[in-house]
């Protein structure tokens, strides 16, 4: 059984990690490309949201190199997200590749559930797949707080790519590291690293982006353009609302905390109930930027995402009574870079003017 | 007191129920226009410009129908069954109006929620019956009135009437009909003819009898998409899903049109799932039309004229084809 994952951002380190803790071989997907982009937009739905069709693109060359299985999760709705699977599995067997699912999927009754997950386990002992598990989560947590730091870091940088360059390494130590205590002592010395690039006193000086929308989209580098690297090399403290740690909590209840509904309240005078994906938790999110002090929020979305398309129609609301500036990007396999390079930079010099101003003020 | 109730998604679904109750409740009860450019072209200045057409409509509605009422009615409609739910932008249409930023009368934006409640059309009755009077009797006694109409209602559209003809006063002929098609789409999209660019009036006019979901009784219907490997979690899925599997398994139409709004996010997956699963394997004659506000009717015609004409000539040579189920 070789497998393969649908990778997003840097959240293949912990997948791989812990698939090859349960013993699998893994072929890793090819870092998304645009030719995975292509093969995914030939093949998927015409209106189908972004992410689908990327995935789609990496399953296809995972399994040129070699993949039989294809490990996913599924949902209970209302996102489009939980039914991916189903319409990915009969595309890709009309295109004549046989392909074995492993669905991580509660729709089809618990007992299905455990099946796909006594697969995945195989014969692991419980002890030893409860160190997996821990050590993927721990794994989580860091690539998390390496991403978090390379933003403050990054609006420093004394050579362009200086980050980008200790943040790769970082990340190939981090793969390789097998215990907990390596994981610990990557990250003291990558602290290191990064702490010596970092103006501690001109950081609250810096123009502040919080970046909302989408998991996917907001998480996966290549589908958003870079977007965090881009805002740092134009000087700006990009923070995401989520990182990969929140998307676990909320997908996998084994790892649920009440710190996420508790964040999600002060959505409610804006969208009363949940509409599914993180509709609601966008409005919410962009209210706790604007409590912080941020200067401004991007929103992100996969072009006709229905819950984030609710979002949309609320935050021009939020925006005017949090005083709050919002730029919407919605982006899809027409999006071009130099539109969304233009935007970006409009709207940080927008920030920046702002900023000023209320300084001399 | 007078309530409104704009003319978009559930509206052909619902409207005598929700008329009854508020009848019964000696309230006053206006429909918005029937869509028109006008309501088409403030739809699309006030609204989000991602969203679908028949969400974008509902704006323009509740603008037309701002100097006439003093409430407007916009449900919030999470799920119509048990574990099922609707479009997340159904569940967040009431909160998309009320932060638009118009200037409306107050929205009353009861939950109906039968995903995590069986009783949850009671409950969301209940709600929006407090909002007029304290007296539960009342309110029970106006909900079993509602269904009643609800009833009458449906058993009409299943002799065959579409919903135009008993909401709209619209006149289709009955003869000269040479073939029948299955009209697989929402009820907001075939029965606005605006959304849809009239087209059960273009099928009419060519011969053709129409067929739709409304018809079929709604749980063979839903029955029929039960054969899915997974239960689809979008009430509308299944009804699109067991609608084309009922239309071709019975063999009760000769070709199937979907309608599909531009930027639907349920259906561009159900569409594949129909396609590859239902028609392609068996060659059944399908067409997709998608609907957005740049639609033109007579682009439309064309489309379809060309696939009666097809249908028309494969009919007439049936013999000679081999029977697939």
């Amino acid at each position: 059984m070789k497998i393969t994952y649908p990778p997003f951002g840097d959240a293949r380190i912990a997948i791989e990690s812990m698939l090859r803790g349960l013993g699998h071989t893994i072929v890793p997907p090819p870092p998304s490309t645009n030719k995975t982009l292509s093969i995914g937009v030939k093949y998927a739905p015409e209106f189908a949201c972004l992410p689908l069709k990327i995935t789609l693109g990496n399953y296809i060359e995972a399994i040129e190199e070699g993949a039989d299985t294809i490990l996913m999760l599924g949902g209970i709705g209302p996102c489009r997200f939980g039914y991916y699977a189903e319409v990915q599995r009969r595309i890709l067997k009309d295109l004549g590749y046989n392909v074995d699912w492993i669905i991580l999927d509660l729709s089809n009754g618990w007992g299905n559930l455990l099946k796909s997950i006594k697969r995945l386990v195989g014969r692991n002992s419980p002890i030893r797949v409860i160190r997996v598990l821990q050590l993927a989560w721990e794994k989580v947590l860091a690539i998390d707080e390496i991403e978090k730091l390379s933003r403050r870091a990054r609006p420093f940088e004394r050579y362009k790519g200086e980050v980008d360059k200790i943040v790769q390494e970082t990340h190939k130590r981090l793969d390789q590291a097998e215990s907990i205590s390596q994981i610990k002592q990557v990250l003291v010395e990558y602290r290191e690293e990064i702490d010596s690039i970092i103006h501690k006193n001109d950081l609250e000086d810096l123009v502040k982006i919080g970046i909302v929308g989408e998991f996917y989209v907001v998480l996966d580098h290549f589908t958003n353009f870079e977007i965090a690297k881009r805002l740092g090399d134009l000087g700006v403290l990009a923070e995401n609302a989520f990182y990969i740690e929140e998307i676990v909590r909320i997908y996998f209840p084994l790892f649920r905390s009440g710190d996420i509904d508790r964040r999600t309240r002060v959505a409610l005078p804006y969208i009363k109930r949940s509409v599914g994906g993180e509709g609601q938790r966008t409005i919410a999110h962009t209210i706790e930027f604007a409590e912080k002090g941020f200067d401004g929020v991007i929103h992100l979305l996969p072009f006709t995402c229905m819950p984030e398309v609710v979002a949309e129609g609320v935050l021009e609301r939020v925006s005017r009574d949090y005083n709050i500036p919002v730029l919407t990007l919605s982006i899809d396999e027409q999006t071009g870079l130099a539109g969304i390079n233009t935007r970006i930079e409009a709207f940080v010099d927008m920030l920046k003017t702002k900023k000023s101003r209320r300084k001399v003020v | 007191m007078k309530i409104g109730i704009p003319r978009v998604l559930l509206f052909y679904r619902y409207y005598p129920m929700w008329k009854a109750f508020f009848e019964n409740l000696g309230l006053e009860v206006v429909p918005s226009s029937i869509t028109n450019k006008e309501i088409v072209d403030t739809s699309v200045e006030t609204s989000v410009s991602e969203a679908c057409l028949p969400i974008k409509l509902v704006y323009g509605h509740v603008l037309d129908l701002k100097e006439k009422v003093d409430l407007i009615f916009i449900p919030r409609i999470v799920g119509l069954e048990y574990h099922t739910y609707m479009c997340p932008k159904f569940i967040g249409i009431p909160d998309m109006i009320r932060n638009a930023g118009l200037k409306i009368p107050p929205i009353i934006d009861p939950i109906i929620d039968k995903r995590n409640f069986r009783t949850g059309f009671i409950r969301g009755f209940f709600e929006l019956g407090r909002f007029f009077t304290k007296s539960s009797t009342k309110i029970i006694r106006a909900y079993v009135e509602s269904l009643k109409a609800l009833r009458s209602y449906n058993e009409r559209l299943k002799m065959g009437i579409t919903p135009l003809e008993i909401l709209d006063n619209r006149n289709f002929r009955k003869d000269g009909i040479k073939l029948k098609i299955g009209v697989v789409g929402h009820c907001y999209e075939i029965y606005d003819e605006f959304i849809s660019g009239g087209m059960i009036g273009i099928l009419n006019r060519l011969g053709v009898r129409v067929l739709s979901m409304e018809m079929v009784d709604w749980k063979d219907i839903l029955k029929e998409a039960d054969v899915l490997p997974k239960r689809l979690f979008w009430t509308f899925g299944r009804e699109l899903y067991g609608t084309a599997r009922y239309f071709i398994k019975r063999n009760l139409v000769d070709g199937i049109i979907m309608v599909v709004a531009f930027g639907c996010g349920p259906d561009s997956l159900i569409r594949e799932l129909i396609e590859r699963d239902l028609t392609k394997p068996i060659d059944f004659p399908e067409v997709t039309v998608t609907i957005d506000e740049h639609s033109s009717e007579l682009g439309l015609i064309t489309r379809l004229e060309a696939f009666v004409d097809m249908l028309a000539r494969r009919k007439q040579y049936e013999n000679n084809l081999s029977s697939v189920w």
